[in-house]
């Protein structure tokens, strides 16, 4: 379909996003939830052309337009493959995609609220706490002495850009070039990445996996006091 | 309740003791400032340089102190909580600019609202004022005149820790307990 008006973008983004979401259910037939991924799939780079373009003119409302439609569209087609990936047995994958829905949604609320994605978002955080098991969260902490803007490349600090704000239809953040990791820890609290997590533990002697619960065969014995045995604590995007 | 009001140790000796000069302005504190036993064990809190922008942009300039010769380095956490510095109002400041204070803790509401935008769960900010005021003291002394008064500097340190929409009774509580 062709734009040319605003409302023609709007339009075309909810009717594929509330079509999506019609389908983003574990009784959906897996072949309209691919169907609908690929026509989400379509449709995001349809709208990455277009926040280009808008870039390219200068064109900052277009751009954030854009950008937030962009978001709104991704995240619908990751909470959808998040459905397909259970149903192929990749709950590891699954998990991520659920979480990259979340944080999609989110950007898409920082730049132009909307009471509607705020309830969809809860039914996001209500899908992660009844359709997986409760996970436990890893972090790591570093340090850095200099970070450089990710929209003008000057020293951070310097310029007059905020990590997190929207400029442009790009979101601004901190590009650490060299850091120093100082702990990793197991977090009591929610981590600032859900998909930094615990992803095997142990329970006397056997390593399980926490999403499936199934025992992962090991080649080394492994101590019996051990509680945790693999986590992700940091993934660079 | 998320806010809490305690004495603060005297900036002065304290760099003294590290052998670093003494934070002029406005200016952000690193975090073990009050216990470090050496530079390097002082680190800025990453948000530090996010203020700096944020501040400066509403014309409130403010200082991530950072010693001649010696790097303070940035920590990088990565928890669903916002840890704000630690912000050193000298009594300098103040006497110039009265609404400091409150500009300031507006400036970081806004941000924080932003920051926290869309965000479903439940979220948590944490940060810390250091406020000097002048404290007189009035001491019967057998003099010509009968009494002498003294004043000297002292600072306290408030803390704020909870949902950051509880940060906008902040001031008052530090307007309270100055």
């Amino acid at each position: 379909m062709r734009w040319d008006t605003a409302d023609d973008i709007s339009n075309e983004v909810l009717d594929a996003v509330q079509e999506g979401l019609r389908h983003a259910h574990l009784s959906c037939g897996v072949e309209l939830q691919r169907r609908n991924v690929a026509l989400l799939s379509n449709l995001r780079d349809r709208l990455k052309r277009l926040r280009e373009d808008s870039i390219a003119q200068s064109n900052e409302p277009y751009a954030n337009a854009a950008f937030r439609a962009q978001m709104v569209t991704q995240a619908t087609m990751d909470f959808l493959e998040m459905w397909v990936l259970l149903k192929e047995d990749k709950p590891r994958e699954a998990w991520d995609k659920l979480i990259d829905a979340q944080v999609r949604f989110v950007i898409a609320q920082k730049i132009q609220f909307d009471p509607d994605a705020s309830n969809l978002l809860k039914h996001l955080l209500a899908v992660e706490r009844v359709v997986f098991p409760p996970q436990t969260f890893s972090s790591c902490g570093y340090t850095y002495n200099e970070a450089f803007c990710t929209i003008c490349g000057c020293k951070y600090g310097e310029c007059e850009h905020v990590a997190g704000h929207i400029y442009m239809g790009m979101i601004c953040q901190k590009e650490i070039r060299k850091a120093n990791l100082l702990e990793v820890s197991i977090l009591e609290d929610l981590p600032k990445d859900k998909r930094c997590r615990v992803e095997e533990y142990a329970d006397t002697g056997k390593v399980f996996c926490t999403l499936t619960r199934r025992e992962v065969p090991q080649q080394e014995p492994v101590d019996p006091s051990q509680r945790f045995v693999r986590a992700t604590a940091i993934r660079f995007d | 309740m998320p806010m809490h009001v305690t004495d603060y140790i005297d900036v002065e000796q304290r760099c003294a003791a590290l052998s670093i000069p003494k934070p002029e302005g406005f200016c952000i504190l690193p975090r073990r400032f009050e216990d470090a036993q050496t530079v390097s064990d002082l680190r800025h809190e990453s948000s530090a340089l996010d203020l700096k922008v944020l501040f400066r942009r509403a014309n409130l300039p403010i200082t991530v102190y950072q010693p001649d010769g010696a790097t303070i380095p940035y920590l990088q956490e990565n928890d669903n909580t916002w840890t704000g510095p630690i912000l050193l109002l000298g009594y300098a400041v103040l006497t110039s600019d009265p609404n400091a204070l409150a500009v300031s803790l507006s400036i970081i509401a806004n941000y924080l609202t932003d920051f926290f935008r869309g965000n479903p769960e439940p979220v948590r900010a944490k940060l810390s004022f250091v406020v000097e005021v002048l404290e007189t003291e009035t001491k019967e002394k057998e003099t010509k005149t009968g009494t002498t008064k003294t004043t000297k500097v002292i600072r306290k340190r408030f803390d704020f820790d909870g949902p950051p929409d509880e940060l906008p009774g902040f001031p008052d509580f530090i307007k309270d307990n100055i």
